[in-house]
């Protein structure tokens, strides 16, 4: 009973937490420009997230040690600052869109400019890591962001061909724009595929004392709670195909337009759900990737670390998330498109994968860390297969951003 | 710099390959920025439109969603402003292609400043509580939008 608690507790915390401001605005955009055509992304890049995420929960589970603190005692801190500068780096684009996000959902609440709000939400989220619990971070803001299911309504409630819906499944060439089509599809999977995710997925595990009677619990959390996460990444595409592509609005180059979504369904509370949504499930990304910083370099420089820890038990950890709330709001003060460093931030989270998945793959093979718990061939060349996803997702993202991408 | 540009000093630059490999990381580089060329649609007449129109048709969804009382005057405010700046840009841009010089981009440009300057006649009215001036901004964004659609066709690229 208690197991299945923490199950239907782990799947909510997945749910609530899978939506942010990255899928939430390349969803958005694929939907209002190529319609259903690009749902076979989503589902992609989920089953790529799927399979991540029990790796991250079973390595956590059977040898004690999160994906940063494996990779650095595996290959050496040398080698390991290769990838802890490149995450660094891309989680702190993601978390300052992240902030804009919640930025944007604050001027659209109030109709003060984003940029007024960076610093007051930076403080915030701070305040909530200096004083909260791992428990209240994950689960708290996480069952809040179930505010996002309002797309699946939203979704059923327009009741869409379903059997387009399926064809959209199937990978299939684009009839107009070839290059924004598959700027949208790598986007897509770089949203879908964080490194952040499952990288706090792993510290998470280790936060709530996880050992090898969890892996059942975990396979179950990865594979319902990412799968129901991904639903609601189909319900903002379907959303936004029927709604802003049927009245004509395929070009989504300003998050102004992000709100309209929801108003014809649901009149004005589609445009305080929206606002809800956005704000909710972009602060709590925020406060996950802040402790992921925290986590990578008080892991990797071997600190004392953990959220539920009193601040003066593990200063430094505490040092890193404040450094790295301090910093992040910079560029949106500054008056950077929050929608335009979202798409920009999703691309170089796609570089970026090889970086981390790369030593993951060596971990989760090393009898040494998973014991008998390896990966079998399925798991292997899923993540291989990732591998070369975020290699492909690395030459094709960074110069269709640059010449073609909008 | 546009991808042409680029091309060009690929052409003409000294690799840090060796004999063997020099021509085909060269040829590499060249085909990736051509097929970049060849698939970039930022700077062409006809994504301006595409731009513009879906400008528009947000302008005109804003206001009903502002005269149903479904959205907040300073957000629907806000979004007009945004969609007005939108449409000058995609103006600005067509301008600055060469090719706009020739009589019929020109006539989209004019649909497309009609629709910039129809966004901000109907935010000035909604800033105003004015629903009158707001329905008068939003005939005048019908007609340039389907002014713009009818133009529009001459510039799409012949099959």
């Amino acid at each position: 009973m208690k197991k299945l608690l923490e199950i239907s507790l782990g799947i909510v915390t997945s749910v609530g937490g899978f939506l942010e401001v990255g899928s939430m605005a390349t969803a958005a955009q694929a939907g209002a420009t190529f319609g259903f055509q690009l749902i076979w992304a989503i589902l992609l890049g989920t089953v790529c997230i799927i399979f991540l995420v029990e790796m991250a929960g079973r390595c956590a589970a059977v040898s004690g040690h999160t994906i940063t603190d494996g990779i650095r005692e595996r290959f050496g801190f040398h080698a390991f600052l290769l990838p802890l500068l490149a995450v660094l780096l891309v989680n702190f684009m993601v978390m300052s869109a992240e902030l804009g996000g919640v930025a944007i959902a604050a001027e659209l609440a109030t109709g003060i400019g984003f940029q007024w709000w960076a610093l007051p939400v930076a403080f915030l989220a701070w305040l909530f890591l200096w004083k909260g619990t791992f428990g209240f971070i994950e689960k708290g803001v996480a069952i809040l962001g179930l505010v996002t299911l309002c797309f699946v309504v939203g979704a059923v409630m327009l009741k869409p061909d379903w059997t387009q819906v399926a064809f959209g499944a199937v990978p299939s060439l684009p009839e107009h724009d070839a290059a924004n089509y598959w700027f949208m599809a790598v986007s897509i999977l770089g949203a879908s595929i964080s490194p952040y995710l499952f990288m706090f997925y792993s510290s998470g595990a280790i936060e709530d004392h996880w050992d090898k009677t969890y892996l059942g619990t975990n396979r179950a959390i990865a594979a319902l709670g990412m799968s129901f996460g991904g639903t609601i990444s189909l319900g903002v595409l379907i959303v936004a195909a029927l709604v802003l592509g049927a009245h004509g609005i395929n070009q989504v180059n300003d998050y102004h337009q992000l709100p309209l979504m929801l108003i014809p369904i649901f009149g004005f509370w589609g445009f305080v759900l929206f606002v809800a949504s956005l704000g909710i499930a972009c602060f709590g990304a925020a406060l996950e990737i802040a402790l992921q910083q925290a986590y990578l370099v008080a892991q990797g420089f071997g600190w004392t670390w953990g959220e539920d820890r009193k601040p003066r038990e593990d200063p430094a950890f505490c040092g890193v998330y404040t450094l790295a709330l301090l910093l992040a709001p910079i560029p949106i003060m500054l008056g950077l498109d929050p929608l335009k460093l979202t798409i920009f931030s999703m691309a170089v989270t796609a570089a970026s994968l090889p970086l981390t998945v790369v030593p993951f793959l060596f971990l989760l093979n090393d009898e040494n860390y998973v014991g008998d718990h390896r990966n079998g061939i399925i798991s292997n060349a899923a993540v291989m297969l990732i591998i070369a996803l975020g290699f492909a997702l690395a030459v094709v993202t960074i110069p269709l951003q640059i010449f073609g991408g909008s | 710099m546009s991808v042409r540009d680029i091309a060009g000093r690929v052409i003409t630059a000294q690799l840090p390959c060796k004999d063997g490999s020099y021509r085909l990381c060269r040829l590499c580089l060249l085909s990736i920025m051509l097929a970049l060329e060849a698939c970039s649609s930022a700077e062409r007449p006809e994504q301006q439109v595409k731009i513009a129109a879906s400008a528009s048709q947000t302008a005109t969804m804003v206001l009903d969603a502002w005269a149903a009382r479904a959205v907040p005057s300073h957000y629907a405010s806000a979004t007009l402003q945004s969609t007005a700046e939108i449409l000058a840009e995609a103006g600005r841009q067509m301008q600055s292609d060469i090719s706009a010089q020739l009589s019929t981009e020109g006539a989209v440009m004019t649909a497309i400043g009609r629709l910039s300057a129809a966004a901000r006649h109907a935010q000035a009215g909604v800033a105003a509580d004015n629903p009158r001036r707001v329905s008068e901004a939003r005939q005048e964004l019908k007609a340039a939008a389907s002014d713009l659609a009818a133009r529009a066709r001459l510039v799409a690229p012949k099959p």
